[in-house]
């Protein structure tokens, strides 16, 4: 303790005690009567005679309120009330307008006699009002007579006169706010009080309350008879709401001790928005912190819905409950109750906190909500299915923010699985999704440790397609693969979100088996980061690895062949060494370099003609068709698909298509008519008959190399002829027969067949197959490696390939399948 | 290098569905076997696993299809092995299990480190002739051998023990049947390929479960006959037993098909507890090898009730949606039982045909040899002395082939024959040999060059299975018995309903209101909320059906035990949750009937005096969505409807108390949907009060 204070404590006696007189104290800390001296406090001023008058309406005396904001700066507040009583007040010796107005503690609201409800409770306002009023006057209509009092800044400056006559009732106030009390402002805005005065006709309807600005000549009146069920429409004016109506009820009930009433008046809408705008008054006292009121209804909203939800099974009975957050998304809700003796914290009434007006509520809106939606069923569905779809986001968000949180708590928060890279600048590391522990082991032995992180994911990953988020979140490998990447998930907002930013990684690698498992594990991850990290894939971070399908060895020599197609080559390359092609009955072979273009001309030729399936035909029964005169292949074909029948016609040119569309019954003048679905009649059985015409696009590009293969010698009938008319001879091995040759496949097979003499392959069923090393140099090496860039050309289009591919529906993945089942590069033996 | 995400997946896909389609889940429509299961029994016949031979541990087995057919996991080897190992899946086992390999309650088989296993003798017949040239071989997967790409298969497997399988986009699912009628069935199509698939059903009448029970109706299996498809209603069988103290027990002896046992229990005892299955005083699992599930009721209860309630809430009645699709010529398809059933004929044809073909090429090889033989002893002094006299095998060889007209091979096989097959006996033997291998010769062309022959020998290859391996039906076909009716689950007791002017509605048991004297203060029927008042009140009994009549002359049909039970004190529910009400409407009457076919009609009467009278008949077939009970002009409303008989009298009294009286009769009987007659004719400012019915006397 210092000097200084010990001063001040010797000279702390009765003569530093003060008491303020009358009004003093409000102009000294008028803080604690008016919430500040600023605007808000400003305009609290009106409102605090507004709720006088507002007072008497709950009585039932006042109907017409009007307030004007004078050119000066004052304001006007008028009602047609009883007026405020004027006679002498026995025990106080003044009139009443006088006592009530400058005496602290002095009103009509502490006994029931005038006021059975009212905002005011502490007959504090008014005076309050006046104390802060540089000038303020009060003119009383009562018994005929209009009087008039003046006071300034608290006191009265001006006694009691009658100044006219009146046929009608009510009180009129004006009051200049004070500028040594609101330094800040003293412009009363008229969106402040219109705000507020328009919530005053929405609680009390049958109230008719005028707004008036001299300055700038506006006008405002609010009516509304509808109360607050108009209220809540007008909060929802410019969203879409998921009931027709608001929900409105009423109830009341006496509290446990006390006379009186306790009104409730409840209305309530749902929007399809993700906010909740819940207003509670308390005898029409805006409670911006709530109260008792609110929490009533809180708590009996929750429980009606959870009721309702779970008799109706609309909630399973394994589904957690609906929470509070829950059932409040997307409310708008207005909650007013008027209370006998209403208690709030503070003069400002923020809020309410009588105990016993949450159980009066929580059993009004119990009864009723329950009432409204045994009544109205349809519209307790649909609230009771957002508050669901509600509930599930929330549990799907606060999954994915634990997942990316917990993440972040365990030390590093990588799961166990990933074998990081020990660079930490996202744009050198790279992150190899690998299929199976067993390849998963053989990627980490073979990697290179600085940038490249392993995560090795067992069995099928869930399809995301199909199941529920929160069922997504809790699979230990879709939240391994979630941890690993860092970025978060879905396109929701806040924590846990995705954001690609945060990416660990700007090489994410899908390194799975090359057989048709691994093609499905493939389509499973890409569903996963389509749908909830899709980001990734539009700031081109995901990769697909080309592992590659064979090893040869032919003596000494290794080499890695990548597909088919390659492999296929090479093949051909072996087969056709000391090889010569020539026709059946004519010794002059084809030149060996001329054969080497040819082979590949017809490599080329047998790759495109494996595209042909889709249409339903191969590659033999086009070449069959083609013109030896023209050297032209048919440009459109017709298929005709009946039952199971599967039916192909070739049709050479558009001429030839239009008479078929023609005599099918296809409209010819739309060019983009080129399928039909009917139902067609064979012995009585009805089937379903599809026909769809395509133009062969490959068919120009086969006349192309077919050319071709003509000007190295090849003649035209080597590809269309049934009967073997070329043959090829071995010119190595003397007493080797001459081997007859019928057609493109049946050359290259043959030639294939050679190629495989003396040659190891060994086919790569999955990763695991290979050692650490040779999984690097083939795949991982990013010298030499070959990856697939995913990229989303069109968004629409790739979200219906999932949809389809992925989805729930059987159907149309079905007729995905019939239609494209042919077009497949390789079967799994 | 880049690519479109839609292509990626597109290809990825494909390539997965169809693989998993073609080479995975479902069945080949000739041997009836996916691939791993091909494989399996495959593996186990090269190892050796015969019927006659010992057992052998299943991980040899298990270990023989990975290296060499099978690249995929081991435990689905395993399951298939086991599968083919259970009784209770297998109308006819595949495989015979040493150990533990499973049970019907859903225990799974023990580790394959554990058990053993070998070809049951119906496999082995499944496999028979399989190295007779009669299926086509593919190199395997390593292409360091080859597999079967079918079995012979001497049964029809695919219809005899069925299969199940998911693909992509589509799923296959098919029962077991009789051996004994699926041969006869199979016969019958040889013989007359056009018979149409009503007549096989007289053969093949529908599925053959191994766990016996029951099929209820024949609808089902029609369909699925017909098209491929159809849902199979199948019921586990249940005795009735007496106990000594009065007392009776069900005795479920057979479960249905893919039902586990154990899970039956549970529910069964789970409904229990639930007071559901409320005349259930004990339940007891018996079961050995043998179902035995014992459900013993309490004193007095009715068995039947009970039984209802046990198809209609357990798994002792369940569906097999039979989906016949398989694998033909390596695309799926969705055949009908003529379909499924040529499919096999075919596959025996062309696997006869080729063993046929086999079997002729190796006789006229033997026969060929057996002629040079023939030349060498009857020219055997001179054969003898070439030989002696040739300085070499093949100059051996030459000086013979030049002498006689011997192929390279006869001469070969000569200088292979043995002293002692000179002898007399042994030259015997040879021209026997020769004579008997003519014989098969000709018996083999005459199979080949007539159609006929061909079809007799798979008939009579195919009786003989039937004779050694047929057994008498497990799974009895019944008619159709009808859905469990709710009214079989629900006494027909007493009950108040009350209906409220707003619209709560409830059904109370009578017996919560008890009897009270002449004077009583009466208890309290209703839950009701502040101002309102109960609107109607009827008692009925629970299998009754009430009618709402609206005042818009709608009419709502439902059963009384429809009506949300609800203690005296509540309130009920409101009515829209029951009825599909259309807006604005509210409840005039509430009728009782407790059939249609009454001779009784339905008096409904309008506040503007109209009145109509239908028979209750015409009510009959009524919607969900209710149905017009009379036509009504605009501005009236229906009052009140009765039920009248045509002995009744009509008593209505207007507003103004003004009355009138007449008979039943002279009301003619219209049709629903009709306005009805002028009742009374009312002064412009009086309406109808009430109408009643009253009886002539």
């Amino acid at each position: 303790m210092n000097d200084e204070n010990t001063a001040q404590n010797d000279n702390y006696d009765s003569s530093q005690i003060q008491k303020l007189e009358g009004l003093e104290g409000v102009r000294k800390r008028p803080d604690m009567y008016i919430g500040d001296t600023n605007e808000r406090g400003l305009h609290h001023c009106v409102f605090e005679i507004v709720d006088n008058s507002i007072d008497e309406s709950l009585a039932g005396f006042c109907s017409e309120i009007s307030v004007v904001i004078h050119s000066d700066g004052s304001c006007t507040i008028q009602d047609n009330g009883r007026g405020i009583p004027v006679d002498i007040h026995p025990k106080h010796n003044m009139p009443a307008l006088e006592l009530v107005l400058t005496n602290l503690h002095a009103g009509g609201k502490f006994g029931k006699g005038a006021y059975q409800v009212s905002g005011g409770l502490h007959g504090v306002g008014a005076k309050c009002v006046n104390a802060v009023s540089e000038w303020f006057t009060a003119e009383v209509r009562r018994a005929g007579k209009v009087h008039q009092m003046r006071f300034s800044r608290g006191k009265t400056t001006q006694e009691l006169q009658v100044i006219g006559e009146a046929s009608t009732t009510g009180t009129k106030i004006t009051f200049m706010p004070d500028e040594q009390i609101f330094e800040e402002t003293r412009e009363f805005k008229f969106e402040l009080l219109a705000k507020r005065l328009r919530e005053l006709a929405f609680l009390n309807p049958g109230v008719r309350i005028y707004l008036e600005e001299e300055k700038q000549t506006r006008k405002e009146s609010f009516f509304f008879e509808n109360g607050i069920s108009e209220y809540v429409e007008f909060l929802n004016k410019n969203k879409s709401c998921l009931i027709s109506a608001p929900i409105s009820f009423s109830g009341e009930a006496p509290p446990e001790s006390g006379e009186g009433l306790i009104m409730v008046e409840i209305a309530m809408i749902y929007n399809d928005s993700f906010n909740d705008q819940l207003f509670a008054y308390a005898n029409s006292i805006h409670n911006v912190e709530g109260g008792t009121h609110l929490s009533g209804f809180r708590t009996a909203l929750t429980r009606v819905i959870n009721t309702y939800a779970r008799q109706n099974d609309l909630l399973k009975e394994k589904e957690l409950s609906l929470t509070g957050d829950d059932v409040r998304e997307g409310l708008t809700a207005v909650v007013s109750v008027k209370v006998p003796e209403p208690r709030f914290e503070g003069q400002t009434k923020t809020k309410l906190s009588n105990r016993e007006v949450d159980g009066i509520v929580q059993k009004i809106v119990g009864e009723k909500l329950k009432h409204y939606f045994e009544i109205t069923p349809e519209d307790a569905k649909t609230i009771i299915q957002k508050v669901i779809h509600a509930a599930r986001a929330r549990e799907a968000a606060r999954k994915a923010r634990e997942t990316v949180r917990k993440g972040a708590l365990s030390g590093g928060g990588l799961p166990g699985k990933l074998a990081d890279c020990s660079e930490k600048d996202p744009s050198l590391s790279e992150l190899y999704i690998v299929e199976g522990d067993s390849a998963g082991g053989s990627a980490k032995q073979g990697r290179d440790r600085l940038t490249q992180a392993i995560l090795p994911l067992r069995g099928k990953l869930l399809n995301v397609e199909k199941a529920r988020l929160d069922k997504v979140l809790n699979n230990a490998e879709i939240r391994s693969l979630i941890t690993a990447v860092g970025t978060g998930i879905g396109d929701h907002e806040g924590e846990g979100a995705f954001d690609a930013t945060k990416a660990r990684y700007h090489k994410i690698i899908i390194m799975t088996d090359a057989d048709v498992d691994g093609a499905h594990i493939r389509t499973l991850l890409l569903t996963f980061i389509f749908r909830q990290m899709k980001g990734l894939i539009e700031n081109g971070y995901v990769y697909v690895a080309k592992p590659p399908l064979y090893k040869i060895k032919r003596r000494k020599t290794e080499q890695y062949v990548q597909d088919d197609f390659e492999m296929s080559q090479i093949l051909i390359k072996l087969g056709s060494e000391d090889m010569q092609l020539s026709k059946k009955n004519n010794s002059t072979p084809i030149a060996s370099d001329n054969l080497e273009k040819i082979n590949a001309l017809l490599l080329k030729i047998e790759q495109i003609g494996k595209q042909l399936g889709r249409y339903g035909f191969n590659l033999e029964r086009l070449l069959a068709q083609l013109d030896i005169q023209s050297n032209s292949l048919p440009a459109y074909v017709a298929r005709i698909r009946t039952g199971n029948e599967d039916e192909i016609r070739f049709l050479s040119d558009q001429d030839a298509k239009i008479g078929f569309m023609q005599s099918h019954g296809l409209d010819i003048s739309d060019p983009d008519v080129n399928s039909l679905q009917k139902e067609v009649e064979r012995n009585g059985v009805l089937f379903s008959q599809r026909i769809d015409i395509y133009e062969i696009l490959e068919s120009k590009e086969l006349e192309k190399y077919i050319l071709k293969a003509v000007e190295f010698g090849l003649d035209t009938d080597f590809f269309h002829c049934p009967e073997p008319l070329y043959q090829l001879l071995d010119v190595k091995s003397e007493n080797s027969e001459p081997q007859l040759l019928s057609g493109v496949n049946d050359y290259l097979q043959k030639l294939r067949a050679l190629g495989r003499k003396g040659l190891q392959i060994q086919r790569y069923k999955g990763l695991g197959e290979m050692n650490p090393k040779q999984l690097f140099e083939t795949t991982m090496d990013p010298t030499t490696r070959t990856l697939v860039k995913v990229e989303i050309e069109d968004a629409v289009a790739a979200d219906e390939i999932f949809t389809t591919l992925m989805g729930e529906e059987v159907a149309p993945r079905r007729m995905f399948i019939e239609d494209n089942a042919l077009n497949v590069s390789h079967l799994d033996a | 290098m880049k690519e479109n995400i839609s292509d990626i997946m597109q290809k990825a896909y494909i390539d997965y569905s169809m693989s998993v389609i073609v080479s995975r889940a479902l069945p080949d429509v000739r041997d009836g076997f996916k691939p791993v299961q091909r494989r399996v029994l495959y593996a186990m016949l090269r190892e050796g696993l015969l019927h006659n031979r010992a057992y052998d541990k299943c991980a040899g087995v298990v270990g023989e299809v990975l290296k060499n057919y099978h690249p995929h996991g081991d435990s689905s080897v395993y399951d298939t092995l086991v599968r083919m190992a259970q009784p209770w899946v297998m109308r006819y086992p595949l495989v015979d299990g040493q150990g533990n390999f499973g049970s019907v309650d859903g225990d799974s088989a023990a580790a394959y480190r554990y058990t053993e296993c070998r070809l049951t003798k119906l496999s082995e017949e499944l496999l028979k002739d399989i190295d007779e040239d009669t299926v086509d071989f593919v190199p395997n997967y390593k292409e360091s051998s080859t597999e079967p790409s079918v079995l012979p298969s001497a049964l029809p497997s695919l219809l005899m023990n069925g299969s199940t399988g998911i693909a992509v986009g589509m799923a296959t699912n098919i029962p077991p049947h009789n051996l004994i009628e699926l041969i006869e069935a199979t016969c019958a199509l040889i013989d007359n390929p056009s018979i149409e698939i009503d007549d096989l059903m007289q053969i093949l009448p529908g599925p053959d479960f191994p766990s016996g029970g029951s099929i209820s109706g024949k609808s089902g299996i029609e369909s699925y006959m017909k098209t491929g498809r159809g849902i199979v209603r199948m019921r586990g069988a249940l005795e009735i037993e007496e106990l000594p103290n009065g007392k009776q027990q069900l005795v479920i002896t057979h479960i249905p098909y893919n039902v586990n046992r154990a899970t039956l229990v549970t529910r069964i005892a789970d409904l229990v507890k639930e007071k559901i299955l409320d005349g259930v005083s004990d339940l007891r699992d018996e079961s050995t090898e043998e179902t035995r599930i014992v459900v013993e009721l309490k004193l007095g209860e009715i068995e039947r009730v009970t039984i209802n309630k046990l198809f209609k809430l357990t798994a002792l009645e369940s569906s097999f949606g039979v989906i016949l699709l398989a694998l033909d010529k390596l695309r799926p398809r969705q055949l009908n039982i003529k379909e499924a059933i040529q499919c096999y004929i075919e596959h025996r044809r062309n696997v006869t045909l080729r063993r046929t073909n086999y079997r002729l090429r190796k006789a006229e090889d033997r026969a060929h040899i057996l002629e040079g033989y023939k030349i060498a002893l009857d020219n055997l002094d001179e054969f003898v002395r070439i030989i002696r006299s040739s300085q070499n095998r093949s100059d051996a060889k030459d000086n013979l082939m030049q002498k006689f007209a011997l192929t390279d091979r006869q001469s070969s096989a000569i200088l292979d024959l043995r002293l002692y097959q000179l002898t007399g006996m042994e030259r015997d033997k040879i021209d026997t040999e020769y004579s008997e291998l003519m014989a098969i010769i000709e018996e083999l062309r005459n199979i080949i060059n007539n159609e006929h022959v061909l079809l007799e020998l798979i008939k009579n290859e195919l009786n003989l299975l039937k004779d050694s391996y047929g057994d008498s039906r497990r799974c009895e076909i019944t008619d159709f018995e009808g859905d469990v009716r709710m009214e079989d689950l629900i006494p027909n007791d007493g009950c108040v309903i009350t209906v409220t002017k707003t619209g709560f509605i409830k059904r109370t048991s009578v017996e919560e209101f008890k009897v009270q004297n002449r004077g009583g203060k009466g208890v309290i029927g209703s839950g009701q909320r502040e101002e309102d008042p109960i609107d109607v009140l009827q008692t009925c009994n629970a299998h009754d059906t009430l009618m709402f009549i609206m005042n818009n002359g709608r009419v709502y049909v439902e059963k009384a035990y429809e009506i949300p039970e609800a203690s005296r004190t509540s309130k009920g529910r409101n009515i829209i949750n029951l009825l599909n009400m259309q807006k604005e409407e509210k409840i005039a009457t509430v009728l009782i009937v407790d059939s249609f076919e009454s001779e009784d009609s339905i008096v409904l009467c309008t506040r503007c005096g109209v009145v109509k009278k239908s028979l209750i008949s015409q009510y009959k077939n009524h919607r969900k969505g209710g149905i017009i009970g009379i036509k009504i002009d605009e501005g009236d409303s229906v009052l009140k409807a009765m039920i009248a008989s045509p002995s009744d009298h009509i008593l209505i009294l207007t507003k103004l108390g003004k009355g009138l009286r007449f008979a039943c009769d002279q009301l003619r009987d219209q049709g629903r949907a009709t306005r009805g007659v002028r009742g009374i004719r009312l002064k412009p400012s009086d309406s109808v009060g009430n109408m009643l019915v009253v009886a002539a006397s």
